[in-house]
């Protein structure tokens, strides 16, 4: 009987051993610094943000990563823009540029896009009528590229008729 | 245990010879404090050094080799137990940094418990400060918060394991040098 208390006991030291054997906990410490940069690829406006007629309240946000304003439409119509905003890459390296957008899926916006230029070269166009509207493009170091509206409106539209032509979009940027 | 009688047979010796008597006792008494045993023996305790079981290994978007406009002052300590780096975000935009760092568990016979943490970062121009934890097969572990009451996270790193880092810092608009300027300890523990 002693002796098997013995052995119990051994045991249950053996355990405990092995215990304090598993539980050994290593910590390190680290440290992460965070800052800011300015961003890589902004909007600048163009020279047709002012073009009242079709462009209204074009504005810029503060670190000019993303833009607002009203496109305006003539029923029957077929209007482009010229270079209403710019993308510009501020970077020493060239940039992958994403252009996504929400699909325009009011009948009587016939058309509704977005062409990137490169001085008379067509770098791509953004069609908002498209399921998944997507353009991607590579922007050179200290490039800017200008971006050309289009907006095509059914005969007949208009804000009183109950045709509105009204649209609601948006265009996201994103750059790697 | 004395024999019957000792005592008795003590007295009559002290009074008919005290000096016998008391020479006795004091025999006696010697001989009960001798009982002491001494052991003086030398044992060895060598030390030296093991790596810790889980390492940190850079990030393959954001290493010494990869070093971008977004991320700079990347090292790893000698020992790989620790890291330092500085993230640079962008105002109104959300920086995705898909491999900052990793953790690998080194230990070929074992998993272990890993646990990340850090103080709450409550700038208000940080709305987003994540650190993904993913396996090799881009399967999400767990999520360090920055943001969080008390960010932690605390996942098992299966033996000869690699997992991987990925960070999302969102900064809002008016979010600049002057008013991001973030230092957070992050402590590793490993069990």
């Amino acid at each position: 009987m002693r002796e098997g208390a013995i052995f119990v006991t051994i045991g249950f030291l053996m355990l405990a051993a092995a215990g304090a054997i598993a539980a050994v906990t290593v910590t390190s410490s680290s440290t992460i610094t965070t800052s800011v940069t300015p961003p890589p690829v902004q909007f600048a406006a163009g020279a047709g943000s002012t073009n009242t007629r079709y462009v209204g309240d074009y504005s810029l946000s503060t670190n000019a990563t993303s833009f607002e304003g009203t496109f305006k439409g003539r029923a029957g119509g077929d209007a482009t823009v010229k270079n209403v905003t710019q993308i510009r890459n501020t970077m020493s390296v060239s940039q992958t540029v994403t252009l996504s957008a929400t699909q325009v899926t009011n009948p009587r916006v016939t058309a509704f896009t977005w062409t990137v230029k490169d001085a008379s070269t067509t770098i791509g166009t953004l069609d908002h009528k498209a399921t998944s509207p997507i353009l991607t493009f590579t922007i050179p170091a200290g490039m800017t590229y200008t971006m050309n509206e289009r907006l095509k409106v059914a005969g007949g539209s208009g804000n009183n008729n109950g045709d509105s032509a009204d649209v609601s979009a948006t265009l996201g940027l994103s750059a790697s | 245990m004395k024999a019957p009688g000792s005592q008795s047979r003590l007295r009559k010796l002290a009074s008919t010879r005290p000096l016998l008597a008391i020479g006795l006792v004091v025999v006696v008494g010697v001989a009960a404090a001798a009982i002491t045993l001494t052991y003086t023996t030398t044992t060895t305790v060598t030390t030296s050094v093991t790596p810790p079981p889980v390492q940190f290994v850079a990030g393959s978007d954001s290493g010494p080799s990869a070093l971008t406009n977004y991320v700079t002052a990347y090292a790893i300590s000698t020992n790989k137990t620790s890291m330092t780096a500085t993230v640079k975000g962008v105002p109104e935009s959300t920086l995705v940094i898909g491999s900052y760092l990793q953790l690998q568990n080194v230990d070929a016979g074992a998993a272990h418990s890993v646990t990340l943490t850090t103080p709450q970062v409550s700038n208000a121009y940080v709305t987003a400060y994540t650190l993904g934890i993913y396996t090799s097969g881009n399967v999400l572990q767990d999520t360090l918060d920055l943001r969080a009451a008390s960010p932690t996270v605390t996942f098992s790193l299966p033996a000869s394991t690699t997992y991987y880092g990925k960070l999302t810092l969102t900064l809002a608009t008016g979010a600049g040098a002057d008013n991001v300027a973030l230092t957070n300890a992050v402590t590793l523990t490993t069990v």
